[in-house]
């Protein structure tokens, strides 16, 4: 079963990589104005030296023609930026400490705020009426983090801990190996801003996931067997309702880590991949953006095959299919 | 009566008995008078603009002067710091580099991100209930087909989707065939948008379509005559009603934030016509110079979205007590998170 | 002739440019091979963009001259001096100024003896035509200055050739010949340019920009980390003594890239850097806190630039004198001065004020320092038969300021404005395509050399091309194109003989409106309190000179 199961999501996997990578050509490739030639000429080139690098870098050839050759480059690791001209794996390769710093730092905050904040709310909601209380503030904070855009909270934390107070940095990575309290100190607010969006989040999932728990039969059982509040929540509730919290973590964090946090990273001037993607999707440069967008896809689709092996072996009810 | 017992009542009790459940929501009612505030002020833009501020959304007033208390100060000091709010009339949030009144923006810059998220949501809305019926009903290779369509738009990172597609489109404009959108429009974000969440809603319905279409009152529908079209659209669509409505205003939410990313990023509303994305962009380029421009926009879109996310968990609460039956999770918004979140496997 | 609109690069957030790194100056001294700059250095220059190539015969922005310029040296630069003084050329790897025919197309050019490379490697004569050819290759953004002036330069271009004819070298007594194919005036700026700076032969011909080769200035580029960082340390096998009038760098650079133009500035102004790019100006809260904090280290400099907005003169409705006098009268340009956070001096001629040329007269529309008559611009539009026209204006994302004023006044004066904002990495190349009809636009235009034939390129209708055009207002002037055909021949040495001529073009262009001139642009010089700023060389071609940073 595990057999069929990784063979299936590895011909899906391939499947979507090379739908993606074909869609990302065409959105590039229908626009007016984009043709990449021009710009690779120079800006003052006569018709004869446009000829020429349409000719070198066979933008004269069928899209299709285009697209596998592009994709030769992706495979092989070969594959030229238009704009700087450098080997896009390299660049990528280098944007890529600052970004796993972020998803990194970033989603161990959100993981343990979103789990303290559930099992607390959960908890809060089965108490008394202040109890209860304080769970509708929680929830209402909980919201307001969700419904807050990452460059807003990134902007703010920026002006008031930034330039006001002068706390923290202004943006910018400084490497761990170089530095690490430097690291430290420009990778805080970062690492808040994109925590604060996703922990409210995963607190309102958790909680959810726990009072509907509470209800099943065997929690009943449990209790009713005389094992202690404290025992039936850790070994039987969390454990259940944490499952599905496992499973977003996972996507979430290969998304981050491809480039997904291109708002933090551009807000906070992290330079990481999703800033490279934002940036070359500004200079119409296609063949970063296609290397990025199908990185984030690998990682989201095998992190999502990992996740439901991770469910799978944790909770014998969940079947993969 | 046995086919009664089993099948959802598609009648008009179940929806009223969710009203009243909504209704006795205090936080739901707060969340729809402040997201119907909102919308109101946008709506008297026009007359903000005219009646209070005396000005458009667009003129500029670089060396233009406002008296405040008496003083007469630059609206834009010599080296291009805008005047912050003054709390009067004019300028009431303060000006931006180009002089232009922040407040009045504001109104229609809002304007401009609602009309975007509600049209985003509606088409969002419109596809995703087709496709699941299509998909639910006719099954095999249809459905196979639109599931895997479905699957292409999930697995794109959804910020990168909408900026390239915002980007590339923004001053060419896009031919549809019957219609076509010139850089610039707004439709063009909402169009965007609209699709990119399709699978987020399109997911979960076709379930519920497949699910229903095992039912004893599609069957007995069926053994009526009725035709697919007609089961599709009148017996199975009316069921389908309560999950369309919760998502309604989860898709508005998502739709203001996902707006306001693009814009934020210079591949939503184009110059100059604002919304509360693109003026934050233009507060955050002046940093630390005038943070009005940051805040006013970005607590007005805090407001709505939380509010619309408010409003949605009301919903779902009234709508689908038990959670049995459809599981919607507020999102963050596809914002910095590359997969729109619905249901894992 | 061809060239390059090198922009200055201004960073607009997150895009267009790369970034890193909040706080410096605390790195250590990684291995510089200065002498004395061990117990201070290295001095840290903070830039808004990363320079578009390291690989001197591949970039062309003032971001990469200005780091090039003093590692690259070609036979000939510019004084290390402020002001005029620093627009003129000088030898640098030739021994003194060249002999020149009485034709004015064979320039004699002899080597000084004994210099080498930062590798240690000798330089050669035939360096100099590889470097030619290499930067020919390379497709260096600027190559029209080689292609069309050296003999066989083009028929290399073209394959048809593995040589350039036109420029002969030998190695034993270091004598270099160039024939050009017509006398050209500014040809020792070609010569300047860092583009013809020496490197070894044999160099690979591909672009190296991570990698650059050896120079033979008094820099040599360290430790490139693509986007973020690169070094410049002092050559080890720089003698001073060797070249007259470039001064020994006494301590080594460390140029970091912070695309926020805030956190930019605060680097320079709290003393965690040395040195702020003069690329970008100030942000307006920054000038302030500038003037007030670090008065003396801090002063704004002229560029020789032009800012203006170019209109279709070939089109309606721009193709009605009266509606682009129009367009000119009702310019606010102290509006402009203000969304360039004071970095903009108003004018109305098209050559900057230090160029030869720039008339005194005043201005045929109205003060430059005024608001605009924007009652009298409507009647002049109402008279032209344009009124209610629409009108798209182009603009890149760095200028949406701008843009947004310039299309306001539009529609004061009875346009019908729309907008067409795009990132500047794809904006000149779709405004310089005359498939996309650009009706009017913002342009800036910085020198390449202090020479008007430079700018004057952009107002040539002999140089209108399908792609990649100049003459952006597509200006066909057989005024203008005579003109500039005869100006074009006198040399730098006695440009100042024609200034008269110069500037009966220039009010002409003024008279005609053929070009919306703002202003012209500032940069600011901004240093650390442990720069000795007075001693820092403002180079008025390549910005501020690190080979004169000196840290107390």
């Amino acid at each position: 079963m595990m057999l069929a199961f990784a063979a299936r999501r590895l011909a899906a996997m391939v499947l979507v990589l090379f739908a993606i990578s074909v869609l990302t050509f065409l959105i590039f490739e229908v626009i007016p104005n984009g043709d990449p030639a021009l710009r690779l000429a120079g800006r003052l080139a006569n018709p004869q030296e446009i000829h020429d690098v349409r000719a070198q870098w066979g933008f004269d050839k069928p899209v299709y023609v285009q697209y596998l050759r592009t994709m030769e480059q992706v495979l092989t690791g070969k594959v030229i930026s238009y704009t700087q001209q450098v080997n896009v794996l390299d660049e990528v390769a280098e944007d890529l400490p600052a970004t796993i710093s972020l998803t990194v730092g970033a989603s161990v905050i959100w993981l343990l705020m979103g789990v303290a904040l559930g099992v607390l709310g959960a908890q809060l909601a089965r108490g008394g009426p202040l109890a209860r209380l304080a769970d509708r503030g929680l929830g209402a904070l909980a919201m307001a983090g969700i419904s807050t855009p990452a460059f807003l909270v990134g902007d703010l934390l920026l002006f008031y801990l930034g330039y006001r107070l002068r706390i923290f940095p202004l943006g910018g990575y400084v490497p761990l190996t170089e530095d690490p309290l430097r690291w430290l100190t420009h990778m805080l607010l970062p690492w808040l801003s994109l925590a604060i969006l996703f922990a409210g989040f995963y607190s309102r999932v958790l909680r959810a996931g726990i009072l509907d728990t509470m209800g099943e039969s065997y929690v009943r059982t449990a209790r009713a067997k005389g094992l202690s509040p404290r025992r039936v929540l850790l070994a039987h509730v969390l454990r259940n309702s944490l499952l599905p919290i496992v499973a977003l973590w996972g996507l979430d964090f290969a998304a981050v880590l491809g480039g997904g946090a291109l708002l933090t990273e551009t807000v906070f001037n992290l330079h990481g991949v999703g800033q490279y993607a934002a940036e070359s999707i500004q200079r119409l440069d296609i063949p970063p953006i296609l290397v990025i967008t199908m990185l984030t896809a690998f990682l989201v689709v095998v992190l999502s095959a990992a996740t439901d092996l991770l469910q799978a072996a944790l909770d014998p009810r969940v079947r993969l299919r | 009566m046995e086919v009664r017992e089993h099948s959802p009542p598609p009648g008009r009790r179940r929806h009223a008995s969710a009203w009243r459940r909504l209704l006795r929501q205090p936080a739901a009612i707060v969340a729809a008078c402040v997201l119907l505030g909102i919308v109101t002020l946008c709506l008297l833009a026009p007359v903000y603009a005219r009646e209070v501020a005396h000005t458009g959304p667009d003129a500029n007033h670089v060396t233009a002067t406002v008296s405040v208390s008496g003083r007469r100060l630059d609206v834009v000091s010599p080296t291009g710091v805008p005047i912050g709010p003054t709390w009067q009339g004019r300028f009431l949030f303060g000006a931006d580099p180009n002089g232009r009144d922040v407040a009045v923006r504001l109104l229609y810059g809002g304007r401009n991100s609602l009309q975007i998220a509600a049209i985003a949501t509606l088409l969002t809305m419109l596809l995703a209930v087709i496709v699941a019926l299509l998909a639910g009903w006719f099954g095999g290779a249809l459905d196979a087909l639109l599931s895997r369509l479905m699957d292409l738009i999930w697995s794109y990172p959804v910020l990168l989707l909408g900026v390239a597609l915002g980007v590339t489109l923004a001053v060419s404009g896009i031919d549809l065939g019957f219609t076509t959108l010139k850089g610039g429009s707004l439709l063009l974000p909402a169009l965007i948008i609209g699709v990119v969440y399709v699978p987020y809603m399109a997911r979960p319905l076709r379930a519920q379509t497949i699910e229903l279409a095992r039912r004893e009152f599609v069957d007995a529908a069926r053994q009526q005559g009725l035709s697919g079209a007609r089961i599709m659209f009148g017996e199975i669509l009316p069921n389908l009603s309560s999950s369309v409505v919760v998502f309604a205003p989860l898709l508005l939410a998502n739709a203001i934030l996902l707006e306001s990313g693009l814009s934020f990023l210079g591949a939503g509303v184009q110059a100059p016509a604002p919304s509360w994305g693109t003026m934050i962009s233009e507060g955050t380029r002046l940093m630390p110079a005038a943070i009005h421009l940051v805040l006013a926009p970005g607590l007005m879109l805090l407001a709505a979205v939380l509010s619309a996310n408010v409003l949605a968990e009301a919903a779902r609460d009234a709508l689908d007590p038990r959670g049995r039956r459809l599981r919607v999770r507020p999102t963050a918004g596809g914002l910095d998170r590359g997969l729109p979140d619905g249901e894992p496997a | 002739m061809k060239s390059t609109v090198r922009m200055l690069a201004i960073a607009t957030l997150g895009f267009g440019c790369v970034s890193t790194i909040a706080a410096c100056g605390s790195g250590g001294n990684n291995g510089s091979s200065g002498k004395a700059s061990a117990a201070a250095g290295p001095a840290t220059v903070v830039a808004a963009s990363f320079p578009d190539s390291l690989d001197p015969q591949v970039g062309a922005t003032t971001g990469s001259t200005e780091a090039t310029w003093n590692v690259y040296l070609g036979l000939y630069t510019y004084a290390h001096a402020n002001g005029s003084a620093g627009t003129q050329v000088i030898p640098a790897l030739a021994s003194s100024l060249p002999k020149i025919s009485a034709g004015g197309t064979l320039y004699t050019i002899t080597l000084r003896r004994g210099l080498v490379y930062s590798d240690g490697a000798r330089v050669k004569a035939s360096d100099f035509a590889f470097a030619i050819r290499r930067a020919i290759k390379l497709n260096w953004g600027n190559k029209g200055f080689f292609t069309e002036h050296i003999a066989g330069a083009e028929a290399f271009d073209e394959g048809k050739s593995s040589s350039i004819s036109g420029i002969s070298s030998d190695d034993a007594t270091g004598t270099i010949a160039i024939r050009l194919t017509a006398p050209y005036g500014p040809f020792l700026n070609v010569l300047a340019f860092p583009a013809a700076g020496l490197v070894p032969s044999g160099t690979p011909m591909k672009a190296l920009p991570n990698d650059p080769p050896p120079g033979a200035g008094p820099y040599e580029i360290a430790h490139v980390v693509p986007g973020r960082s690169f070094e410049e340390r002092v050559n080890p096998h720089w003698a001073a003594e060797a070249i007259p009038g470039i001064p020994k760098p006494s301590v080594a650079i460390e140029v970091k890239v912070q695309s926020n133009p805030g956190a930019q500035a605060n680097e320079a102004l709290g003393g965690s850097a040395d040195l702020f790019d003069w690329n970008t100006p100030l942000p307006p809260a920054a000038v302030q806190q500038a003037k007030r904090e670090a008065s003396g280290r801090y002063a704004v400099e002229p560029v020789a630039q032009v800012t203006f907005f170019f209109l279709d003169t070939q089109e309606p409705p721009f193709n009605s004198e009266a509606a682009r006098q129009a367009v000119v009268t009702a310019l606010n340009r102290p509006a402009y001065e203000r969304l360039a956070s004071g970095y903009l001096s108003p004018g109305c001629y098209f050559l900057p004020p230090k160029i030869v040329g720039h008339p005194s007269a005043p201005c045929p529309y109205g003060d430059p320092n005024g608001n605009g008559d924007v009652a009298k611009a409507k009647q002049l539009v109402r008279q032209s038969g344009t009124a209610g026209d629409a009108v798209a204006v182009w603009g890149d994302s760095p200028h949406k300021e701008f843009v947004d004023n310039f299309a306001q006044t539009l529609d004061a004066i009875g346009y019908r404005a729309s907008e067409r904002v795009i990132s500047p990495s794809t904006y000149f190349p779709t405004i310089a395509s005359l498939k996309t009809k650009a009706q009017a636009g913002w342009a800036e235009w910085v020198q390449d050399f202090p020479n008007p034939v430079d700018f004057y390129q952009l107002l040539n209708g002999k140089l209108i091309h399908p792609e990649g055009n100049l003459d952006l207002s597509l200006v066909r002037d057989p005024v203008l194109e005579a003109g500039i055909e005869a100006l074009g021949k006198v040399p730098a040495s006695q440009l100042s003989s024609v200034a008269g001529r110069w500037e009966a073009l220039e009010r002409r262009t003024a008279q005609k409106a053929y070009v919306a001139v703002i202003g012209y642009q500032e940069a600011p010089k901004l240093t650390s309190a442990r720069v000795n700023f007075g001693a820092l060389v403002f180079s008025p071609v390549y910005g501020p000179d690190w080979t004169t940073i000196e840290l107390k």
